[in-house]
């Protein structure tokens, strides 16, 4: 299926525009979008804090990092700035969620939408070869993979689509002031992004728990995951770096590495719509998704609720239901 | 100089477990490379430049625990209690508690304390010359160089260890390790280096430890061109980083733009993770912990690094590096300009992993290039701390 | 990875290692640590391998402190609360009923059996009702016997 908003380029020039009379107008002190990173194959968030510097923010399927987490307490520089952004539809839902908590100004906050029809999958892409991938490029259903000796390859953009983008319900932004492209349509394939969850919940006992022992003996307690993730907002008083009381231990161990995970997602639980950003920032690699995605299918269930879709709705679980469907015993 | 052919890169994995753990580079279960522990038969990769970690931690553990503890009661009380079965003390209307008799010690707590001591002998088998380099730079710091400061735990484990270094074929576009002293067949740190050419590798002893390693049997005599051969893969490598910054006057120009404004733009995208801390070779920032339970426990030594938010919070509340410029301005001066006020090296050997992995690919290089010479436009530093273009930021911005 | 990890040595506190279950329960202070009291009262016979652990709501409940107990070394854990519409701080149970039915959710994906954790309601006047909730629940986890988790 050929992106109809395949053409990038005038989605990329939009952004600019938008950028760039927000910022001569003076609305926003910076805005943050996407750029290119240390070589043609990655893109990076980017930070314009003049309007001579739009040029340098891109669009393209490879602008997969959620800039909504640069809106956290203690992120902004300077601190009460006024901040510009462009969101895709997975990224606006992490902003209802916090614009909901009133965690952030909405009059701070200028927010420019970019209807997305698809992320692709770098690091799937990266392991075309042996050495280093230096170039990405995507142009309609073609994406083009070029080494360092020159080598090229030539994928598929469906094939390599990062999962949730293939059954990505929201592709349109649900929290914006400006669209800086057409609305597109929903892919036809609506099966909840939870099919791997289906094929994980299947397995017996003793293999989840390995596999979950043997994921999370890689981790390496970094914080990139909470970091990046934009409605994780504790910081240096998450309870994961208390020592009084003393809940996750300093040591890193598979044990208190699954420990910390959890109590992350249940925290963010009914405020992560499974963006992704927490799996692409992990260093080791480490399924995430397994545990967010998961959490999100039996949320569904439970309360047919999709976090971050509609700025009215209160985050379910600082509320409550009188009628809820369950706990009959 | 010797040659391994490469049909006998297997046996003499092999030979060196017989004597020794052995660590190599292999997939783990989602495709990452890793050094893990060798086992005859696992497959072994040296194709791949970088793994995705250094193999730091089998030196420097990133979970140590150093000692264990608990406390006990000695003297006479604690006599009483096993006699009595261990039953409860001070039972209501008990027995007269006649004073201790001579020589008896009266009851009283002790700390029993036992050293926890783990240095296996090991040999770190392909790991490339920024990594040694890694080694290099932690010895001094852990080593007592200058008098500073002798850690016999790393030490222990530094010295059970046996670096096996592998040349760099071909150089990653985020490589840079020519741009500060090394080279991709460097030898800081490395007791064996290993060249790959074609049917083979070229085997050059750097050290005693390395020397004693060529007593396998698969060895053989350097032949015709091989040298030569080795000689190319080296200089191509060298060749093939071009530098992206220059680095003398580095540590004095971060120091002259301490204040500048460009800090506050260049850590916008850093979310104040650890990822380049913990995949860096040569990042050693610890932090010690007394985990316990009830009355016993163990001392135990832990990665830090310098992005969390609370590491230099003080027990009075006060945190010098509440901001996260002034946290992401410390880890390069530190790396750049602190370390080298002390020791002999500079703190990065130029691997390009903290580029790589982190989730925002911060680049160091761009950083080191803006700020790593004085500014032509550079104001001259102020004296008493408030320099312009600094924003004035206070405490909680909630 | 953290490639020469210790691996997690437990914990190092005084169980009475016997073999049998260790069940942890939570209970909420108003109805059923006052049901299980009653039902103590009644010298209604129960299993003992049962840890009370006393909170004043089921409300202040944090899934974080189920896996806690469950990484230190249970092998079952019950929670138990004031029935919804009852609970003596008006509406603290409701948010514990989602907090904990995600939880029972959630906890499959870990590898844990669904018999090893369960949340109900027991108010105070129903010390017998306790006296079965309790000798069910743990006869269940005494089937599937200790946990063997490597992941928590």
């Amino acid at each position: 299926m050929s992106p109809a908003n395949g053409n990038y380029k005038a989605v990329e020039q939009r952004i600019r525009e938008l950028a760039r009379t927000a910022l001569e107008e003076g609305r926003v002190d910076y805005f943050i979008g996407w750029t290119a990173g240390y070589n043609e194959s990655e893109v990076i968030p980017g930070f314009v804090r003049s309007a001579d510097k739009v040029d340098d923010l891109v669009w393209n399927p490879l602008a997969a990092y959620n800039l909504t987490t640069f809106l956290k307490r203690k992120m902004p520089d300077p601190p009460q700035a006024k901040i510009g952004l462009a969101v895709k539809g997975c990224d606006s839902r992490t902003l209802v969620s916090l614009l909901q908590e009133e965690l952030v100004d909405r009059e701070r906050l200028y927010v420019v939408g970019v209807p997305c029809e698809g992320i692709v999958n770098r690091r799937a892409i990266s392991k075309m070869f042996a050495n280093e991938v230096v170039k990405i490029e995507v142009e309609g259903d073609t994406i083009t993979v070029t080494n360092q000796d020159g080598e090229t390859k030539q994928l598929a953009r469906e094939e390599y689509l990062l999962d949730h983008c293939r059954s990505c319900k929201y592709p349109n932004p649900r929290y914006f002031d400006d669209l800086a492209g057409e609305a597109v349509t929903e892919p036809e394939d609506q099966t909840p992004m939870w099919r791997e969850i289906e094929e994980f919940e299947a397995l017996p006992e003793k293999e989840k728990d390995r596999l979950m022992a043997e994921a999370f003996e890689k981790c390496i307690r970094c914080y990139a995951c909470i970091n990046a993730c934009p409605v994780c907002y504790c910081w240096d008083n998450c309870v994961c770096r208390s020592r009084q009381p003393k809940l996750v231990g300093q040591k890193v161990n598979a044990q208190e590495n699954l420990m910390f995970q959890m109590v992350h997602m249940f925290h963010v639980a009914g405020r992560c719509p499974s963006c992704g950003n927490c799996d692409r920032a992990c260093p080791v690699e480490i399924p995430l998704y397994l545990l967010h995605r998961k959490m999100n299918k039996e949320l569904k269930e439970m309360l047919d609720f999709e976090p971050g879709i509609d700025l009215e709705q209160k985050p379910v679980f600082q509320t409550f239901d009188v009628n809820d469907p369950f706990g009959q015993h | 100089m010797k040659f391994l052919p490469q049909d006998q890169l297997e046996a003499f994995l092999a030979h060196l477990a017989e004597s020794a753990i052995v660590v190599a580079p292999q997939r783990d279960q989602d495709g990452v490379l890793f050094f893990q522990p060798w086992e005859a038969g696992a497959e072994v990769e040296f194709e791949q430049l970088l793994t995705r970690q250094s193999p730091k931690d089998y030196v420097f553990r990133q979970t140590e625990t150093y000692l264990k503890f608990g406390y006990e009661m000695k003297g006479k009380a604690a006599a009483e209690e096993e006699e009595a079965g261990g039953g409860k003390k001070g039972e209501a209307g008990a027995a007269e508690e006649a004073p201790p008799a001579e020589g008896e010690e009266p009851a009283h707590e002790v700390l029993q304390v036992e050293a926890v001591e783990d240095a296996p002998e090991q040999v770190i088998f392909g790991l490339r010359p920024c990594d040694a380099r890694g080694y290099y730079q932690m010895d001094q710091v852990f080593g007592g160089y200058g008098g500073f400061y002798y850690d016999p735990y790393y030490m222990a484990k530094r010295e059970a260890t046996t670096l096996v270094a592998l040349t760099c074929a071909q150089p990653w576009s985020t490589c840079f390790c020519t741009a500060v002293y090394g080279s991709p067949s460097g030898t800081d740190g490395v007791d064996l280096l290993l060249t790959g050419i074609e049917g083979g590798f070229t085997a050059e002893t750097v050290t005693e430890r390395g020397e004693n390693l060529l007593g396998f049997g698969g060895f053989a005599d350097v032949g015709n061109g091989q040298a030569d051969a080795a000689q190319t893969v080296k200089d191509e490598a060298f060749a093939a980083i071009d530098p992206p910054f220059e680095i003398e006057g580095v540590p004095q120009g971060l120091r002259d733009n301490f204040e500048d404004p460009a800090w506050h733009d260049l850590h916008m995208r850093c979310i104040s993770c650890g990822t380049c801390t913990y995949v860096c070779p040569n990042c050693y920032c610890f932090n010690i912990t007394d985990e316990m339970v009830e009355n016993s426990g163990e001392r135990v030594r832990t990665w830090d690094n310098c992005f969390n938010p609370g590491y230099t919070l003080e027990t009075s509340g006060h945190n010098p590096r509440e901001q996260k410029f002034a946290r992401f301005r410390n880890r390069f001066s530190h790396k750049f300009s602190y370390y080298p006020e002390k020791y002999d090296s500079l703190l990065c050997s130029g691997c390009g992993r903290c580029i790589r992995y982190c989730p925002t690919k911060i680049d160091l290089r761009e950083v080191i290039r803006t700020l790593g010479q004085p500014h032509p436009d550079q104001a001259a530093p102020a004296e008493d701390g408030e320099a312009a273009g600094v924003h004035a930021q206070t405490g909680e911005d909630l | 990875m953290a490639q020469a990890t210790e691996k997690a040595t437990g914990t190092t506190a005084s169980w009475d290692g016997e073999g049998r279950v260790k069940v942890v329960g939570i209970l909420c202070n108003w109805c059923s640590y006052a049901g299980a009291d009653g039902a103590g009262t009644a010298r209604l016979r129960q299993p003992f391998d049962f840890r009370i652990v006393r909170v004043p709501c089921t409300g202040r409940i944090d899934p974080l402190h189920i896996l806690k107990a469950f990484e230190k070394g249970a092998d079952g854990v019950l929670v138990s609360g004031c029935h919804p519409g009852d609970c003596h701080y008006a509406e603290g149970n409701y948010y514990a009923r989602r907090k904990l039915e995600l939880l029972e959710r959630m906890l499959p994906q870990l590898g844990f059996e669904p018999e090893r954790f369960k949340y109900t309601w027991v108010s105070a006047s129903e010390a017998q009702r306790w006296q079965q909730v309790v000798t069910e629940f743990i006869k269940g986890v005494e089937k599937l016997g200790p946990r063997e988790g490597r992941a928590l």
